[in-house]
């Protein structure tokens, strides 16, 4: 990850990482990995893990619906769905905010979901590539194009001028 | 007669507008020059009526590096991006084009104009839509409007208009709910073949913009390519819009774009290394320009049904064409909840 400054996030988020309750089958990989450290202060880093911990708040409160769900059907079941399923309408419009935040960085999140519940969010970023390349680095693309020469000579032999690196034969 | 090529290493939406002074260098000097081109973008000068293949080696060509530094005035003077490279011929080659049209210059073949839609292929229908562009470059994020903002509008219009989302793989578009998506699935010929069967387009100032305005019209068209573009504060207008489009501005309205285009480029730094301070938008709201956030999805939509007697929509829209026709792999769902 490359460095780049810290900017100042849309909330002061606690990492669920460090609570007691921490439930891991809840958490989310990010880009298929284990989302950064909860120290991390890489900003690209910091988005992984606010997005991480948005989709783990979200994994949570579906979990305990779909437990409440399990009970038999009662007046008090129904009112604690409603509270359950406000829960989570408030934890949407927290991640909402968080996609708001982070969008015009160029920031993308996109949940991988199975069974209900957020299993990886891939997020790309504005400042890098796909390969965590700076975008506005300069790279180049190689080719190796074997080109034989007639039979029986010699490419010192041969009147011609190649240029760039690595078109000299090696020495024997 | 004069044998010219005529070079420039821009962006797409740069060389469509290159494409009108070709038409009219022909068009005010006729027989007098023989023109070539060289830039990256080969797909928008097929079937271009002007361009002929001239051999680069050939001691009676000239080449010419084409700019459009009138640019540097487009806050004060009545320009339009067209005068741009206009002007430059002018300078270089000491003539007096004039333009005879706001707008590129980009033919299809008779072949592709027959052949049905890209849309049709994948449907198997002639159905009407608009393209939709959400998003743009990384180096100029200052013109991105809120994707969930693009995406209230596909809503809003859901029963009236189906919308293809399209947007260069390497480039900052995400995905919309609602549309067709062909993000990263569209090579330039197939967005300029594209255009010319679209109702509308619906875009930041890009591109598909200058496509818009560029591509020729089907013979039956009554008026020129419908098209909104979410603009802002960043250009003014007069060197933007184009004629019969919607060029939704805020130029004379905060005080960053008082008077012209700000022309800075970035909403917030990338950290990428091209983030400076003169190219750092001034005033933000939730790190989205002011500018941008002023502009509402109900002006949005407003904006395109604005347009809606100019064509009988037919009643297949995004709202019913979801249900029975469209492959999944061109659609993009809830993902969560």
């Amino acid at each position: 990850m490359n460095d780049t400054p810290l900017m100042d996030g849309p909330s002061l988020m606690t990492d669920p990482r460090s609570l007691p309750d921490f439930e891991p089958q809840h958490y989310p990989r990010v880009n298929g990995k284990a989302p950064p450290a909860p120290h991390a202060t890489d900003q690209n880093d910091r988005i992984e893990v606010e997005f991480a911990a948005a989709y783990y708040g979200l994994n949570c409160a579906h979990a305990r619906l779909v437990r409440l769900r399990q009970q038999p059907d009662s007046t008090e079941r129904r009112a604690e769905e409603k509270k359950r399923l406000q829960e989570i309408e408030r934890l949407l419009i927290a991640r909402d905010d968080l996609e708001d935040f982070y969008a015009p960085f160029g920031a993308i999140g996109e949940p991988i979901v199975k069974d209900g519940f957020t299993v990886n969010v891939m997020i790309s970023f504005g400042n890098v590539d796909a390969f965590g390349r700076l975008r506005s680095d300069a790279y180049t693309i190689t080719a190796c194009v074997p080109v034989p020469l007639p039979q029986g000579m010699k490419f010192d032999d041969m009147c011609v001028t190649v240029e760039g690196p690595g078109t000299r034969p090696p020495a024997n | 007669m004069q044998k010219l090529i005529l070079a420039n290493y821009q962006a797409p939406g740069d060389v469509t507008v290159l494409t009108a002074a070709v038409r009219d260098l022909h068009r005010c000097c006729p027989d007098r020059f023989i023109t070539d081109v060289d830039t990256d973008w080969p797909e928008l000068w097929e079937n271009n009526p002007y361009v002929t293949p001239l051999n680069a080696a050939d001691i009676e060509v000239r080449r010419i590096e084409c700019r459009y530094p009138l640019i540097s005035f487009s806050n004060e003077r009545p320009l339009h991006f067209v005068h741009g490279f206009i002007d430059d011929l002018n300078q270089q080659l000491g003539l007096d084009i004039k333009p005879t049209r706001i707008a590129g210059d980009i033919y299809l073949s008779d072949e592709e104009k027959s052949q049905p839609s890209l849309m049709e292929q994948i449907t198997g229908e002639a159905i009407p839509y608009w393209i939709i562009v959400a998003g743009g470059k990384f180096d100029c994020t200052i013109k991105w409007w809120h994707i969930r903002r693009w995406q209230a509008v596909v809503d809003r219009l859901r029963d009236r208009f189906l919308f293809v989302q399209v947007g260069a793989g390497r480039h900052y578009h995400p995905p919309l709910k609602g549309v067709i998506d062909l993000r990263g699935r569209t090579s330039l010929r197939d967005l300029v073949r594209l255009v010319y069967h679209a109702d509308g387009v619906l875009c930041p100032v890009t591109c598909m913009m200058h496509l818009a305005a560029a591509v020729e019209m089907k013979p039956d068209a009554l008026s020129p390519r419908p098209c909104v573009v979410v603009a802002g504060g960043r250009e003014p207008a007069t060197w933007e819009a184009y004629p019969g489009h919607r060029f939704l501005h805020t130029i004379g309205m905060l005080p960053c774009c008082a008077t012209g285009g700000c022309w800075r480029n970035r909403s917030v730094p990338l950290g990428d290394g091209k983030d400076t301070a003169h190219r750092l938008c001034v005033d933000t709201v939730n790190n989205l320009p002011r500018c941008m956030h002023m502009i509402t999805p109900e002006q949005v939509v407003e904006a395109i049904r604005s347009y809606e007697p100019l064509g009988e929509r037919t009643k297949l829209c995004a709202g019913n064409i979801f249900d029975h026709r469209m492959p999944p792999l061109f659609t993009n769902v809830a993902a969560i909840c």
